[in-house]
């Protein structure tokens, strides 16, 4: 009895504790250009909290959507 | 530390000398005594399980006036009621000296007890039909959410957004025309738009209740639908401990559930405490692709502590759940192609777009007792909490939280025997808040203040009993700012509600009849609308003139009851007048069909259920039960109701087993469903084929030290594909789920305490 308890009670810790919410989540962000995509490498954390919330990208060219979601 | 010490102060202040209540169930045939029959004591909620010899105790304190609850296994279900020192039904049932009672052998015991009228009563004693389930009754064949369980109920649909989000409906009427309730609680979680999830696990829950049509007299505004009221697992029994381990992994979403719900109750007080966790990946369709993003995850915490003292009785409970689930066939493309929304890889992983969300139940039941009177305050407290990350992974789309504070009081006054009235205040103040960093909304902050008065009666008069009862409401919702172009509101809206219906009950037969009326204010989302619904594909006006919704039910049941055969058939007729509906204007905006909030001055919704449970004499073990749930709508103009729930025909064939003594064949259950078409359409809506599904499950048993259930199972074991009419993904033609076997592993295990 006691064992099923403990056993169970640590599975199901360990499975909802691994499956909490990052707060440090990373995601490879780009944007598209001339039909291209072009990549702009990982961003984690506040990094990509403030790309997001930029929205964009700035180069000489123009301004371009940055996207970091997955699909 | 404090709080425990405290806590045990009170539990110890609360419990004064303690009383004994034992006696013996037995057979009213033979005289035999009967192992396991559960006696419930309804008031406090404690419960005792016979021995081998019948015999039964509880120790403690109890009110003046106890109803006990008998069951057994192929018996009937009695309910007894009685004072410490008066009659009940004819015979002299005393505290403190062994109570016999004798249980007549029944095959088909359909008497269970309900909670959700107000009062415990017997079931044959409602003037109104509520169905009871018992959720593991429901999960004969494992669903992967509640509302795929809820299905299961004649007259009871769901609207489901892939898995992770399902939706139930009743009698054709869904979201915020049902209404929820958790152990007496109303659950508040935006239930107004069509993909926000429902909010409740299945951990912990013993039973649910559904009653069809309006029920304002007991639930004030919004429940024209019905009411489904959940109820928690009972506790273990006196002086015991139980643990329940539930293992469950199906192959369609190669995910899985794993359950545990831990219990322990002794004279004083009882507790339980559970938690759950469910990922499941992306469900494959019949075609053997994917439905992208369909995936979703679910953790769910769950605690409940009872104790009770001298003619009263306290439970605090508290329960949490937290759900991840992707948004199939999101789009804000105006030309869909379907095959976009699948894939030939099954994913796990979260991505966007995905909705999360966070409830948070808390309630405090009080419940005192004197001879002739009931006083009941039950004090609640929710939170939900709806997320939705659309098109960046970290600044959420929408972010909402709804605080839900409530209360209910109840006075219970038994004049005699035969008549009795149930008097009560309830209400309810709500703050919706956007959150700061959501991008879009859908709501204004607001508030909302509920408040209702009712009163009931009920009178009992040979095999006839009759029920009736009044009640005002006021509901006023204030939104504290401007909201897309339109100025802040301020109204209020109040409808008197009624109800009045008897019931005739002898062995044989019992016929039933009510009439009951119900009203629902508009909500803030149907006022003030004025903006995109990406969900729906439309943009939606609202209107600040709208009126409340009205309605009123006629309800008509008869069954017949032989040793052998149930028969139900239950028309009805549900009269909605100034239904609010989404009607299409001509205009389109970003491609999008424009939509504005209206009234119809009359809908009527009416149709009949009807069910057969048959159990032949020559094959005892045999259980077959069939259903037939039909629902039409009359309009004044064709197209205005949408989402009407096709005719749907049921059949299980259930064959109990005892084969074998370590290893046992329990259950053989298999199942058929029969979802006519649906031609009967609303704006932009398309006519649904019939399709028909097949389930099956076998439950074995290993009697070992420490006793496992196994229960194998397939879903969809035709692998048909089919889009039900009321999926949210028919307008992308994403199909349900295909073939899906699983394996469900359960430990549920009792152990006997020392007795104190």
């Amino acid at each position: 009895m006691k064992k099923v308890i403990l056993f169970s009670a640590l599975a199901l810790s360990f499975l909802v504790t691994t499956s909490s919410c990052s707060k440090n989540k990373c995601h490879d962000c780009h944007y598209d250009k001339a039909g291209a995509e072009i990549e702009m490498g990982e961003y984690c954390g506040d990094d990509l909290k403030q790309l997001e919330a930029l929205g964009t990208y700035t180069d000489s060219t123009g301004i371009y959507t940055v996207h970091c979601e997955e699909h | 530390m404090k709080f425990i010490a405290l806590l045990v102060a009170f539990v110890a202040l609360s419990t004064n000398a303690q009383k004994e209540l034992s006696g013996f169930v037995k057979s009213k045939s033979s005289n035999l005594p009967i192992a396991n029959a559960r006696i419930h004591i309804e008031e406090t909620g404690e419960t005792s399980i016979s021995d081998e010899t019948g015999a039964f105790m509880f120790l403690g304190n109890f009110p003046e006036s106890i109803h006990l609850h008998v069951s057994a296994i192929e018996f009937e279900s009695k309910v007894l009621a009685f004072t410490q020192s008066a009659q009940a039904q004819g015979r002299q049932y005393l505290v403190g000296s062994k109570i016999e009672i004798y249980l007549a052998e029944r095959h088909l015991d359909l008497e269970e007890i309900t909670v959700s009228t107000g009062i415990n009563v017997q079931k044959n004693k409602s003037p109104f039909l509520i169905e009871t389930r018992k959720l593991s009754d429901l999960n004969g064949i494992t669903t992967l959410n509640m509302g795929e369980a809820l299905a299961k109920i004649p007259g009871v649909y769901q609207s489901s957004l892939g898995n992770g989000i399902s939706k139930p409906v009743i009698r054709g009427l869904q979201g915020i025309r049902v209404v929820s309730l958790l152990n007496g609680m109303r659950m508040e979680g935006q239930q107004w738009g069509g993909d926000h999830g429902m909010g409740i696990s299945e951990v912990g829950i013993g039973s649910v209740e559904v009653i069809k049509g309006p029920a304002s007299l007991l639930y004030g505004a919004d429940a024209l639908g019905g009411v489904l009221y959940y109820s928690d697992d009972a506790y273990a029994a006196v002086n015991s401990q139980s643990v329940k381990v539930q293992s469950i992994y199906h192959s369609n979403t190669s995910g899985g559930t794993l359950r545990m719900l831990y219990k322990q109750s002794n004279q004083k007080f009882r507790f339980l405490i559970g938690g759950s966790y469910a990922n499941h990946a992306d469900f494959q369709l019949p075609n053997q692709k994917f439905a992208q993003n369909s995936r979703f995850n679910e953790s769910v915490l769950k605690t409940a502590l009872s104790w009770n003292g001298k003619n009263k009785v306290h439970h605090l409970r508290y329960s949490f759940n937290k759900v991840m689930s992707g948004l199939p066939g999101h789009t804000h493309d105006s030309i869909l192609n379907p095959l976009e929304f699948q894939s030939e890889l099954q994913r796990r992983k979260q991505t966007i777009p995905a909705q999360f969300f966070d409830n948070h139940y808390l309630s405090f039941e009080n419940k005192w007792f004197l001879e002739k009177n009931e006083v009941s305050l039950l004090l609640g407290q929710t939170m939900n909490q709806l997320t939705e990350y659309d098109e960046k992974v970290t600044i959420p789309g929408i972010q909402m939280r709804l605080w839900n504070s409530l209360y209910t009081v109840k006075w219970t006054h038994s004049f005699s025997e035969n008549l009795k009235v149930v008097n009560g205040m309830q209400g309810m103040f709500q703050n919706n808040v956007n959150g700061p960093d959501a991008t879009e909304r859908l709501l204004p902050n607001s508030l909302s203040f509920d408040n209702g008065l009712f009163s009931m009666w009920m009178y009992s008069m040979d095999r006839w009993n009759f029920q009736a009862g009044l009640r005002y409401d006021l509901r006023y919702i204030k939104t504290l700012e401007e909201f897309k172009g339109k100025q802040a509101i301020s109204t209020s809206y109040g409808s008197p509600n009624a109800s009045i219906g008897a019931i005739y009950s002898t062995d044989k037969c019992t016929f039933r009849t009510n009439v009951s009326t119900g009203y629902r204010a508009p909500h803030p989302s149907e006022l003030l609308a004025n903006g995109f619904h990406h969900g729906a594909f439309r943009y939606e006006i609202g209107d600040e003139q709208l009126r409340p919704e009205r309605a009123s039910q006629l309800d008509v049941s008869f069954e017949v009851k032989r040793d052998h055969l149930v028969l139900i058939v239950n028309p009805f007729l549900n009269n909605i007048q100034q239904f609010i509906y989404l009607q299409p204007i001509d205009s389109m905006v970003d491609n999008l069909p424009v939509f504005a909030y209206k009234q119809l001055n009359k809908v009527l919704f009416y149709g009949s259920d009807f069910g057969v449970h048959y159990h032949p004499h020559f094959a005892h073990d045999l259980h077959l039960e069939a259903m037939y749930s039909y629902l039409n709508v009359l309009t004044s103009t064709d197209s205005s109701v949408s989402m009407i729930p096709p005719g749907r025909f049921m059949m299980s064939f259930r064959y109990q087993l005892d084969l074998g003594k370590k290893l046992q064949i329990k259950d053989l259950l298999v199942q058929y469903t029969y979802m006519n078409k649906q031609n009967k359409l609303a704006f932009n809506e398309t006519a649904s084929p019939a399709y028909q599904l097949l389930d099956a499950s076998l439950q074995l048993k290993w009697n070992g030290k420490t006793p496992v259930d196994v229960q194998f199972g397939c879903r969809n074991i035709l692998n048909a594909s089919y889009i039900d009419h009321l999926s949210r993904l028919k307008n992308i033609s994403l199909a349900s789920p295909g073939r899906n076997i699983y394996i469900s592993i359960n430990f549920n295990i009792s152990h006997q305490l020392k007795k104190q």
